[in-house]
């Protein structure tokens, strides 16, 4: 029995339609994941319109990740990971003394930088299979905005320090891995 | 599906899973027929292209969500089966409630006691009739529906009223009262 041309297109399109609509919705999903898991290190140590800013941004790139799928999505999930540590250590050490995380913040960018180094490690291991600009920018984008909130009431020192811990963490995981192949 | 078929859908499902949209084209054309023979080996032919259709884009909806070290085929036809049942289950309801509704629809008809004592009324009248003179019958048959014979109006009506009085005679001498 064969089906009329028109009718098979129309059925392609109709299934074309529940495709996307099923990846925006999964986008959606995850996005909401994505800011529920940020929360605590907005809500915590940095409640500010920049942090606000942030942690929308952060929803956004993990959302957008997962409807263009492919390099993006593999970069953002990898880039969320990795963002999650910096995100959530002030949180944490507040949690666990709220006078240290004000002292640390002003001291330095050490707690930055800490986070920033295990992102880097996070960061250079999920990459390994996948190369090229949709991965690396996806990530970048969704590393910068989840660490932002952590790093945002230390200044920009504390972004030097996040952004040379992903360096020295990245760097000798990604050495190694080039020598290997 | 020949099991170099099964690993080109594994494949081709698992591009799309990744949201590789080239990926889509093919899967519709490996699904469609795949589907529609699936959904005809347990339903009627008209019920059976509905269903595939249903199937096809639920697989499309959920692609997304495929987990890619399953089998691409058995998650596919396990949703396929899935939207069969539903039909099966949505039918047998619908059957269900059509046959409840006919048992508590009221038919609008004379109840079985009315139609009993019509059925009398009109065999005492028949009785009557016959018990009359023929003439006197056939104009009252002929005024019962609505015939007018090829007579004068006014010579009619007495004919009429001269065969009701002898039908009212009779009725009264057959049943005491009319």
């Amino acid at each position: 029995m064969a089906v009329s041309e028109p009718i098979q297109t129309g059925l392609k399109l109709a299934a074309r339609r529940a495709y996307e609509r099923g990846r925006f919705q999964g986008a959606l999903w995850r996005g909401a994941a994505a800011a529920i898991l940020a929360i605590p290190g907005f809500a915590v140590c940095n409640q500010t319109p920049w942090a606000g800013v942030c942690l929308a941004g952060f929803a956004i790139v993990v959302a957008a990740g997962r409807l263009r799928g492919l390099g993006y999505e593999e970069g953002t999930r990898a880039g969320a990971l990795a963002g999650i540590l910096p995100s959530l250590l002030p949180a944490a050490v507040r949690a666990f003394d709220p006078d240290l995380c004000v002292l640390l913040s002003s001291r330095g960018p050490w707690l930055c930088a800490a986070g920033g180094v295990a992102a880097g490690v996070i960061l250079a291991r999920r990459g390994r299979a996948a190369h090229g600009l949709p991965f690396w920018s996806g990530a970048l984008a969704a590393l910068g905005f989840a660490a932002a909130l952590g790093c945002i009431p230390a200044g920009a020192l504390g972004f030097a320090g996040l952004a040379a811990g992903v360096l020295v963490g990245g760097a000798p995981v990604l050495v190694s891995q080039r020598a290997a192949t | 599906m020949a099991s170099g078929e099964r690993g080109a859908l594994q494949e081709e499902l698992t591009a799309l899973a990744r949201g590789d949209r080239a990926a889509f084209d093919p899967v519709f054309r490996r699904l469609w027929p795949l589907l529609r023979g699936f959904a005809g080996r347990f339903l009627p032919l008209e019920e059976a292209d509905d269903v595939a259709q249903e199937a096809l884009l639920r697989v499309f909806a959920r692609s997304s969500e495929f987990d890619v070290r399953r089998d691409a085929l058995s998650w596919v036809l396990s949703i396929a089966a899935w939207q069969i049942r539903t039909h099966r289950a949505r039918i047998r309801r619908r059957r269900e409630d059509s046959s409840d509704a006919a048992a508590e629809r009221p038919d609008g008809g004379p109840s079985p006691e009315a139609t009993v004592l019509a059925r009398s009324l009109n065999a005492a009248l028949d009785r009557a009739l016959a018990q009359l003179p023929a003439a006197d019958a056939a104009t009252l048959i002929a005024y019962a529906r609505g015939e007018r014979p090829d007579l004068p109006g006014p010579t009619f009506r007495k004919r009429v009223e001269r065969a009701l009085a002898r039908l009212r005679a009779r009725w009264r001498i057959d049943h005491g009262s009319l």
